[in-house]
């Protein structure tokens, strides 16, 4: 009979871990030679092998474990050091990781660490147009207790706002909200989440911080993800551009549309305008193409996880926690309405704002102890959201907008005027720019606007036909 | 498609599980290592073998999570 080698067994018998000896073959294994087999290992009949083995066992797998503690901490390690996401902003080395591009298409993650940080009593929710248009250095805001932070952010649902309000809630009671709503948030349809919300980075009331840690931070930074980004913050140094992120959160306008956004600094405002009136009605138009053989079919809408089933619960928490709630319906430009109502969305905004009305109404009947709610529409045709564009080939920027989407600060200054009844020196709001909702003012707001949506089409029928056309091509699928 | 190609010689080429591990199944039945396993390459519970599949273990973990990102309509 020959030997075999037992690979597995000789651990037992050698003085180096990695040493291989011989054994004699066992005598109910002679005809099969699988001593090679880890498998094999559990067939052994012996009991003290089994001892021995399951000793040696325990011995390779803590090297594995090791190994894999090590390595995982020294990704960790990176990525701590390099940040990329702008997590923990220990070192912030100049030509090292300064520079974090990564963090401008992942803002939702980066706002929920922010929001650690900074510690705010005053948080600012709402889309790209809240994130653009309102500065926390505003006098309104400037002077109410406690750090103030512009938490909105781009595409934002009405169920990411009320986690993102949840959240920051948790890391500091909050006491002054903003809220910026906009068209789409007041249609009845199902709130959803985006691609780059993580729901284990925020903190839910009551949870306890070291769950966070493991769900988020050590998931971080221990993801290929991470270090991959990483990676690229290093090699990106050199080619820097200037910040658009201000430390109060909003996206700085100035800087990113009139030095990091390319298609704004190469066609100009004008075009740069008109490319997002057709991204806007490409946006609403979205499905709306018929298809040969197909039928429409009604997108059911699941009553507790609507939009207005989330506008409710923001309400609702801040009621129940003492917080002062400021609601407004964002300025868009009238080329904005005037895509929704080619795309028949006009009446489904109507019944939106009487939905947010009521649910107001309700909730202010419901705690008749509490200061009423009310909401500013500064949306729909007043001086500010006519603004008539450049003429076209024209390198002229618009006055108050960036594009026919967001509005300016200057216009962001005058929702919070007239928000927070402030009357800053030398800046007057247009009388016409802004209208509190409630039960009694909201028909005749909505006849008044209607009214002026005629009056604008009569008296810009080139720019409505123009609008109409793309709609009307975006429809018809050419 | 270099990628590819690597790739698509490492599953050919390289040893699958059964053949790293000897695993000949109950009683042999799937027939003596001998005949399958190309290479000389064996799992042994060795300190080697153990850093190996420690650094594979984790990089399993590391995939485990994704941090995805949002282009919103410009931005």
């Amino acid at each position: 009979m020959g030997e075999i080698t037992n690979p597995v067994a000789s651990k037992m018998e050698g003085p180096s871990f990695d040493h291989e000896v011989t054994l004699p073959e066992r005598p109910d294994r002679t005809s099969e030679r699988r001593a090679e087999s880890i498998f094999a290992a559990f067939d052994s009949a012996d009991s003290a092998n089994h001892a021995e083995w399951g000793f040696h066992w325990l011995r390779y797998c803590a090297v594995v474990a090791a190994s894999v503690a090590v390595l995982l901490f020294a990704v960790a390690g990176i990525n701590a050091f390099i940040d990329p996401f702008g997590i923990y902003r220990l070192w912030d080395i100049e030509g090292v990781n300064s520079y974090k591009p990564a963090i401008y298409h992942r803002v939702r993650l980066f706002k929920a660490y922010e929001v650690g940080r900074v510690q705010p009593q005053t948080i600012i929710l709402g889309s790209s147009r809240s994130h653009l248009g309102f500065r926390c250095s505003h006098e309104a805001l400037a002077h109410l207790d406690g750090p103030c932070y512009n938490l909105a952010f781009d595409g934002a649902t009405t169920r990411e706002m009320f986690e993102y309000l949840q959240h920051a809630h948790a890391i500091r009671p909050l006491k002054h909200v903003v809220l910026g709503l906009d068209a789409y948030h007041l249609i009845d349809a199902t709130s959803f989440t985006r691609p780059d919300f993580d729901p284990l980075v925020l903190l839910q009331p009551h949870e306890f911080r070291a769950v966070r840690f493991v769900t988020g931070d050590l998931r971080l930074l221990t993801s290929f993800d991470t270090l991959r980004a990483s990676i690229d913050t290093m090699e990106k140094q050199k080619e820097a551009q200037q910040n658009w992120f201000s430390p109060d959160g909003q996206r700085i306008g100035k800087i990113f549309f009139r030095q990091v956004e390319k298609n704004f600094l190469e066609f100009g405002p004008r075009a740069y305008f008109d490319e997002i009136d057709r991204l806007e009605v490409a946006f609403q138009t979205e499905g709306m193409a018929p298809r040969p053989g197909s039928q429409p079919a009604a997108a059911v809408v699941d009553p507790t996880q609507s939009n207005f089933a989330y506008i409710k619960r923001i309400v609702d928490f801040c009621v129940a926690n003492k917080i002062d709630l400021r609601i407004l319906i964002t300025p868009a430009h009238a080329h904005q309405y005037e895509i929704a109502r080619a795309v028949g969305a006009s009446s489904s905004i109507e019944n939106g704002k009487r939905r947010l009305v009521r649910l107001l109404s309700d909730v202010a009947g419901a705690h008749p102890e509490q200061p009423a709610l009310s909401v500013w529409d500064f949306s729909g045709y007043s001086s500010i959201t006519t603004e008539p564009l450049p003429p076209l080939g024209s390198r002229d920027e618009m006055r108050f907008y960036w594009d026919s989407s967001h509005f300016k600060e200057v216009v962001g200054d005058y929702v919070l005027d007239r928000l927070f009844s402030v009357f800053a020196a030398g800046q007057v709001v247009p009388q016409d720019f802004g209208v509190q909702l409630t039960l009694r003012s909201i028909e005749p707001a909505l006849a008044r606007e209607r009214a002026e949506q005629e009056a604008y089409r009569v008296s810009h029928s080139e720019d409505v036909a123009h609008l109409r056309n793309l709609v009307n091509r975006a429809i018809g699928g050419d | 498609m270099l990628l590819a190609l690597c790739l698509l010689l490492l599953a050919w080429l390289a040893p699958n599980t059964q053949e790293l591990t000897g695993y000949v199944g109950p009683d042999g039945a799937y027939g003596r290592m001998e005949m399958t396993n190309r290479t000389q390459l064996h799992w042994r519970q060795t300190l080697r073998w153990g850093v190996a599949v420690g650094c594979l273990l984790a990089l399993c973990f590391m995939s485990l999570s994704h941090v995805s990102e949002f282009l919103y309509f410009q931005f």
